[in-house]
């Protein structure tokens, strides 16, 4: 079982927030919306994202979240679970 | 304040064509009773979807995701103990299967019993609480 780092559910919920306010972006978009300050480490932790299939291609090089990522942001993070509750 | 307010609106010819067709066929009374049938409905479907949990939730029911046979399968699992291997159909069985070779490990085996993992776990409360949601919309 994969084990998720706090920085990594951070930038996870951030994300997932962004992807349902906005609607499916690229990478470089998605790290700009989520205020990241090391792009390179972030970018890394996306692509993890990826091959765990929480986020999934949308287009030629946005993303958008997975039916497994939309679940799993419902339960983790905390702007989902306000709107919830 | 006016109890009715009378507004000009521009609509292609053809619209207007379709419009008449309508009324000569007896479905609404005039153009205007259309059009304003019309706006209420659209007004109508607009104010349902007002949070983003609804615009989510709604999303997730057009994509399909509360008719997944792995997810149901693994609400199944968790929530009931005595679903196992056996008492599964052909379709389950094949979830299963992708439930295991999921990256994430949602589930796993131990001792002949399938067990839900904490990351398994989190996809069937998100599950059920996005359900719970979907039919209060």
């Amino acid at each position: 079982m994969h084990e998720f780092t706090e920085y990594d559910m951070d930038v996870f919920c951030k994300i997932a927030k962004t992807i349902v306010k906005k609607g499916h972006l690229t990478f470089k978009a998605l790290l700009r919306f989520i205020g990241s300050e090391n792009h390179k480490k972030d970018l890394i932790i996306l692509k993890l994202f990826v091959q765990l299939e929480l986020l999934k291609k949308h287009r030629a090089d946005t993303y958008e979240l997975t039916s497994k990522g939309r679940l799993f942001a419902i339960d983790k993070c905390e702007w989902f679970k306000q709107r919830y509750a | 304040m006016a109890l009715t307010e009378t507004i000009p609106i521009k609509f292609p010819e053809l619209d207007v064509r379709m419009m008449d067709k309508l009324v000569q066929r007896g479905m609404y009374i005039s153009r205007s009773d259309l059009v304003r049938e019309a706006a209420r409905e659209k007004i109508k479907n607009s104010m349902q979807v007002k949070t983003y949990g609804d615009v989510l939730v709604k999303k997730m029911k057009e994509e399909g995701d509360f008719n997944k046979i792995e997810w149901i399968t693994l609400v199944n699992i968790h929530i009931n103990p005595e679903f196992d291997e056996n008492s599964m159909s052909k379709t389950e069985k094949k979830a299963v299967r992708k439930l295991f070779r999921d990256p994430m490990g949602l589930l796993k085996r131990q001792d002949k019993r399938l067990i839900v993992t904490r990351n398994g776990e989190s996809i069937v409360r998100g599950y059920i609480k996005a359900l719970l949601h979907s039919k209060m919309v």
